[in-house]
């Protein structure tokens, strides 16, 4: 399925707490954002108050590079989520150039032909109902 | 109590329930009474110690008896000196034990009945889909909890490491093997690797035999002291080395496939026994999924990293085959998914040689381990 096609994905939308606002203002404006510390450099996601490394709550959201290497898939045989039920669907698990982990769209078919830790590019793709998702692509 | 903690603590009865039976049970209207199976394991558990249940002065509930009240209530022990509840993951089971020997050793009480219920399919309970891996941004984009994490964790691994998709398949056949001796399993009819790779994929490269069982069932582990011990019913089985270690980290998924933690964790244990990991006679190790069979085997120190599935092909697993079979009774795959509870019993009962066809001669020291967020292992000795 194109991701553009996919329905009522903010169904699986977390609450958003007045910290993570700019993360999710951002991503609904196509683009992935990471911490880091002003303090000791340390660069952090999934999101927290402060820094994970030095305790600071000085951290500051920065846009990522869009750059990152293919860690791990896996691809669903089973549906387990409503917007999701074109199985086999699969689910990438991207090292962003920064460092983090993190998890976006990838179809079952790209994950399984694409190297590990062949470089991706980060897209940005609108879905049915609006909410935007991060899916990785093969850098050319 | 003398020496090292936990030495001096024992468990003293081991309660569960027809597993098998039950599974087999079917056009149920309701739910199975969690609260029923926890009193029947119980009741086992208090006959198999010889022990009334005036003699217990404190209790640990797990999963869908978290309501300590309701279950102390239920089956009568109403000023038990220390009493509470655990939440439903299966990493709970060896920190329940674990408490209760802190508790007995610090003389806070002196008889602790740990019990377990799980009704999750009688009660329909979904595992999969709640996307409990702990990362709000992967629900989002379809992934789920840990099955899917774990799998997700063995792709990177086979990348890594070489692994094979039949070093799973090698696992899943011999957790059924010994279910098969096993006369409470659920599962007991024996599977090749054909069956195996046939079967289907639930969440690529895992497939239907990967994957633990969803059944409902109940056990119950009565711990005291080793001098208590002694005038019980059954032959002491001391608790010789206990340990733990969080794995805290964004999800499920860890980067190093629970490595470093299961190491620290089973180094405590080696040497707060004083034994080494090719003393023990059996192995019970928590497989929620066979890859974390593979990931546990490692951190054991029984083989390099990325050597598991070497070391099931020329150390093997299996009774009769290996010095130190893995999951004697059936794991999670096979004999009940009661959450590293049922693992934790098959250690007591390797020990006291009561474990029929599948009994691994002369049993003396049993380890388990379980490989989550929260790794937790100890180590069992006949007395």
């Amino acid at each position: 399925m194109k991701e553009a096609l996919r329905e009522n994905v903010a169904s699986l939308s977390p609450v958003i707490t007045e910290f993570e606002k700019p993360f999710w203002n951002s991503l609904q404006n196509g683009q992935l954002m990471v911490q880091k510390c002003p303090e000791c450099g340390h660069v952090q996601f999934p999101p927290s108050p402060v820094c994970s490394n030095c305790l600071s709550d000085t951290v500051q959201w920065v846009n990522c590079s869009n750059k990152a290497t293919l860690w791990s898939w896996v691809a669903f045989h089973k549906a387990y989520l409503e917007p999701y039920g074109d199985v086999p669907y699969g689910v990438v698990l991207a090292k962003l150039e920064e460092g983090p982990i993190v998890t976006g769209r990838m179809s079952a078919e790209t994950v399984s032909t694409t190297a590990f830790d062949a470089p991706l590019r980060a897209t940005y793709v609108k879905t049915a109902d609006g909410t935007v998702l991060v899916e990785f692509v093969p850098e050319k | 109590m003398n020496g090292k903690f936990p030495a001096g603590v024992a468990v003293v009865g081991v309660g569960d329930i027809e597993f098998g039976k039950l599974y087999k049970e079917k056009n149920l209207t309701e739910p199975r009474d969690p609260y029923k199976m926890a009193a029947e394991a119980f009741k086992n558990a208090l006959d198999d110690a010889g022990l009334k249940k005036q003699d217990i002065d404190g209790v640990l509930c797990v999963r869908d008896i978290k309501k300590y009240e309701y279950f102390c209530y239920k089956v009568g022990i109403d000023k038990p000196r220390l009493v509470n509840g655990l939440e439903s993951a299966g990493r709970q089971s060896g920190l329940a034990l674990q408490y209760a020997a802190m508790a007995i050793a610090s003389g806070m009480v002196k008889t602790v009945a740990v019990v377990y219920s799980n009704h999750s399919r009688t009660a329909a309970f979904n595992y999969g889909g709640d996307g409990d891996g702990g990362d709000p941004f992967g629900i989002l984009h379809g992934m789920t909890s840990p099955g899917a994490q774990v799998a997700a964790m063995f792709n990177r691994y086979r990348h890594e490491f070489g692994a094979s998709e039949e070093s799973l398949g090698k696992v899943a056949i011999s957790n059924r093997y010994h279910a098969s001796l096993n006369p409470k399993s659920v599962m007991t009819k024996l599977i090749s690797m054909e069956d195996y790779l046939g079967a289907r994929y639930i969440t690529e490269p895992f497939r239907l035999f990967d994957y633990c069982l969803i059944n409902d069932g109940a056990v119950c582990i009565i711990l005291s002291s080793i001098e208590r011990a002694k005038d019980m019913r059954k032959p002491v089985v001391e608790m010789i080395a206990t340990s733990a270690c969080g794995d805290m980290a964004s999800s499920y998924m860890k980067e190093d496939f629970f490595y470093k933690g299961v190491q620290l964790v089973a180094n405590d244990l080696y040497a707060t026994a004083g034994v080494k990991a090719t003393d023990m006679n059996s192995l019970q190790i928590y497989d929620n999924f066979t890859a974390t069979i593979l990931y546990s085997l490692e951190g054991l120190g029984l083989c390099d990293r990325g050597g598991a599935g070497h070391y099931i092909d020329t150390v093997g697993i299996t009774h009769g085959k290996s010095p130190r079979p893995v999951n004697t009774s059936g794991g999670h795959t096979s004999e009940t998914y009661m959450q590293g509870f049922n693992h934790q019993v098959e250690c007591v009962r390797q020990l006291r040689g009561e474990c029929g066809a599948r009994q691994v001669p002369d049993s003396k020291l049993s380890l388990y381990i379980c490989a989550a967020p929260i790794i937790s292992g100890h180590i069992f000795a006949r007395r």
